[in-house]
């Protein structure tokens, strides 16, 4: 099971061991990971599950679909390089590690 | 058509009064008697739980849109069924046959077609234009809510969730502030003429006549306030992105058709539940952040728009059952959504749980476009509800609205105590 972070500004982090295949959004509704919000179910309609990924773990993602990049112009905290939908970054063995920065705001 | 004998054949009505008043007995009936099930009453297919739902709304190269929503068929002569709930609508009072048409081209087509809408709808409305008017929508609700709350008791329905919705809507989209409530009218028709044509339906047409004429004036683009979505529309004319202007004006009048009774329905099925569960109306007081969840849960418990259609434009097979071409594939939303197969005690309102698996906004490339300010407007009414009132109960008997199509009340009476 690959281990993802979320980490709060300011705050300490969540490390969730996580299920092969889960997306990161569904992980952390899941365990209860304040921060990401993914009111639309995961559907990439809502901007509200936008975390900035470490850098190292980037080129390891899916691209970003043209439904993500359109969303990604609609989140709340500024859009950075590093921005993702975590409910579109599926995990697996690979991203073991993963380190998810949440932004400040989600709505 | 053949239709699979060996798939459960029901004979319920799903537009009878005792099912459009309290559906929620069928839907378990429908949920459990198989993934797939016939409906004898009107010849359709239906799907009652949550997967085949996702499935039938996510897969529209097999559950098209382009023969409309609704359980008529207006393209065809001959009807599905030869039955007069089945006689095709040729013409809405005050609205001409090509404007008929240019609304179905707007509204129905699937993939190429849609794609450039769809594009076009999303940018209109997307969260981040939507957090634009955050705080004129945050501060409508709460002068209206004060205001209401104030004089210890309103109908929730009316003068709440209907005032809020159609000004937000109005000023939104720019249209003018006289005559708004036409919006009302024009909207119960649309919705309700997916559904067979009965009384309810029937009543509604004749009712909108004069509401068809003020929203076709409202949405020209000489009637329209800049700065709002109507303006953003007619630069997409003007750009060469929508054919013409008359298109232009189809889409405008989409908001008044899609984006009123949806939402002010949900808020007044929101505040219905607060006032009857007193435990969950004091989470949302000591924790107004929960507003936005409380609409979702909403959507969720008791859903506002209850049966939705696509066509099967091939054979497939669906959860093991063989689905015939070129039927009607009803799905029930609200009983979607009360799948105990997805949702934990679904028949609980818990504004706590995550919800957001609900299907009230559809799935997929049809999905609504419009979430983010549905969302918008639900949270701002309930939070001001919560930071301005102590208390809320019903004062008497709500009375259910009778629709084919949305599930709500048309009269909430609700007493309140001020904070």
């Amino acid at each position: 099971m690959p281990a993802v972070t979320f980490q709060r500004p300011g705050g300490p982090p969540s490390v969730i061991d996580a299920p092969l295949g889960a997306t990161a959004r569904d992980v952390a509704l899941a365990s209860g990971v304040d921060g990401i919000v993914g009111e639309c179910g995961g559907q990439a309609m809502c901007a509200s599950c936008h975390v900035y990924v470490e850098e190292s773990f980037l080129a390891l993602l899916a691209p970003i679909t043209d439904d993500e990049d359109a969303m990604l112009d609609s989140t709340a905290s500024p859009r950075l390089p590093n921005s993702r939908l975590s409910c579109q970054i599926r995990l697996t063995a690979e991203l073991d590690g993963l380190i998810l920065h949440l932004p400040k705001e989600q709505i | 058509m053949t239709i699979e004998l060996d798939l459960p054949r029901l004979d319920l009505d799903p537009y009878s009064q005792e099912f459009l008043s309290d559906p929620y007995p069928y839907y378990e009936e429908l949920r459990e008697a198989g993934p797939v099930v016939w409906l004898n009453r009107y010849g359709h297919y239906a799907v009652g739980r949550h997967a085949e739902t996702k499935i039938v709304l996510e897969n529209w190269e097999t559950f098209g849109s382009t023969r409309g929503f609704g359980l008529n068929d207006p393209d065809r002569d001959v009807p599905l069924v030869e039955a007069p709930e089945f006689e095709p609508i040729r013409e809405i009072p005050g609205m001409c046959t090509e404007s008929m048409q240019r609304l179905y081209a707007a509204v129905r087509p699937d993939p190429p077609e849609h794609d450039p809408i769809r594009q076009m709808f999303m940018k209109m409305l997307a969260p981040g234009l939507i957090r634009g008017w955050r705080e004129r929508i945050l501060e409508r609700a709460d002068q209206l809510v004060q205001d209401l709350v104030a004089r210890g008791g309103f109908d929730a329905a009316v003068e709440l969730s209907d005032h809020f919705v159609l000004n937000v809507i109005g000023d939104i989209v720019g249209l003018r502030e006289e005559g708004r409530e036409n919006m009302l009218l024009y909207g119960d028709m649309a919705m309700n003429t997916s559904g067979p044509r009965n009384e309810t339906y029937i009543h509604s047409i004749a009712g909108a006549a004069d509401s068809v004429e003020w929203v076709g004036e409202a949405c020209r683009r000489e009637a329209i306030a800049p700065g709002g979505i109507g303006e953003l529309v007619f630069e997409s004319v003007d750009r060469g992105e929508i054919p013409d202007e008359a298109m232009g004006e189809v889409f405008v009048r989409l908001f008044p058709t899609a984006a009123v009774d949806t939402t002010s329905s949900t808020i007044t099925n929101a505040i219905h539940n607060l006032a009857t569960h007193p435990d969950q109306w004091r989470l949302l007081r000591e924790n107004a952040n929960l507003a936005r969840n409380a609409f979702q849960e909403t959507m969720r418990l008791t859903q506002a728009i209850h049966p939705l259609y696509r066509t099967t434009n091939h054979e497939s097979v669906l959860s093991g059952c063989p689905v015939a071409g070129g039927a009607k594939m009803m799905m029930l939303l609200g009983s979607a959504n009360r799948d105990p197969r997805v949702f934990e005690d679904p028949n609980r309102f818990d504004i706590r749980r995550d919800a957001s698996a609900q299907l009230g906004f559809g799935s997929g490339i049809h999905s609504c476009a419009g979430q983010s300010l549905a969302r918008l407007e639900g949270e701002a009414v309930l939070a001001a509800l919560a930071r301005h009132a102590a208390t809320i109960a019903l004062d008497g008997e709500p009375s259910r609205r009778v629709h084919n199509t949305l599930h709500t009340w048309a009269r909430l009476p609700v007493f309140v105590t001020a904070a």
